[in-house]
């Protein structure tokens, strides 16, 4: 084989393994939440399936101030919502859940405000105790 | 349901959860080019309350790396929070109201640091006694 045979079939195959979908500006939206002792947030939905999704959220009443991320996937076959991250009070972060409760983040320093997972793969934000009357922050998705 | 009730549903919707509505994301990059002992003018945090996310490097041969952590500035408090991970030393979380505090490595061996600076801004400090510059950027996203 020639040496341009060669390098047309490495870069024939570079292509089949690794699929270039093209460079675009990532997607970014923001959610405020305010959560009462005791509740939570509507679902918010994963806003893309099967692709990872950066979600960046901080808990902003003083003195419980807080702020964590996670790449999160949802599968949107299989039920599934997997994640891995850092967070102020977590460190890092890594798990998954096909069920609705569970732990993904917390959003403040009280270990108060919980990112969770939610119904039909959405997330939702609680405020799990009594430290904070009313939790407030942010959540942003950027993909 | 009554148009009056559905609009007070929607009201009591809006009330806990507001959705700030589908954009691009703002990215930022700064560069550095420090010799050793020296730190950049400070950096401004592009948004208060919200989650930044900020990616740095070192991009001088024999001494590159990186990191990242997402961060919040708390403006009214002079507060930095941040949580992420860097090359050199694995997770790093922590906060701070006071200029100075580490960050996160930005380079091999733990001598480009991105500190807090005054008034909740950030700095890059090249901590190393010798050895010429350290470059890099930082790139926030948010």
């Amino acid at each position: 084989m020639t040496h341009s045979k060669i390098c047309a079939a490495l870069f024939a195959a570079s292509l089949a393994s690794v699929s270039g979908i093209g460079a675009a500006q990532a997607t970014e939206s923001t959610i405020s939440y305010s959560v009462a002792g005791g509740t939570c947030s509507s679902p918010i939905a994963v806003p893309a399936n099967n692709k990872a999704v950066l979600v960046m959220g901080t808990g902003i009443i003083w003195p419980y101030n807080g702020v964590g991320f996670v790449s999160l996937l949802r599968g949107n076959t299989s039920g599934i919502l997997s994640w891995s991250g850092t967070g102020l009070k977590d460190g890092t972060i890594g798990a998954y859940a096909f069920t609705a409760g569970t732990h993904i983040m917390w959003l403040d320093f009280a270990t108060t405000v919980d990112l969770q997972t939610a119904s039909s793969t959405h997330i939702q934000v609680c405020n799990t105790g009594s430290d904070i009357a009313h939790a407030a922050g942010y959540l942003t998705f950027i993909y | 349901m009554t148009h009056t009730k559905r609009a007070a549903l929607f009201g009591a919707v809006v009330l806990s959860l507001s959705i700030c509505g589908t954009a691009l994301a703002d990215e930022t990059t700064a560069s550095f080019n420090l010799t050793p002992g020296t730190c950049t003018n400070p950096i401004a945090i592009p948004a208060n309350n919200k989650p930044v996310m900020v990616m740095g490097t070192t991009i001088t041969v024999s001494f590159r790396g990186e990191g990242h952590v997402v961060m919040q500035r708390y403006g009214s408090q002079n507060l930095l929070e941040w949580a992420g991970t860097d090359y050199y030393a694995g997770t790093e979380n922590n906060f701070s109201e006071a200029p100075g505090a580490h960050i996160m490595w930005l380079d091999y061996n733990g001598k480009v640091d991105l500190q807090s600076a005054t008034s909740s801004h950030v700095q890059v400090c090249n901590s190393a006694s010798a050895s010429g510059p350290r470059a890099g950027y930082l790139t926030f996203i948010y």
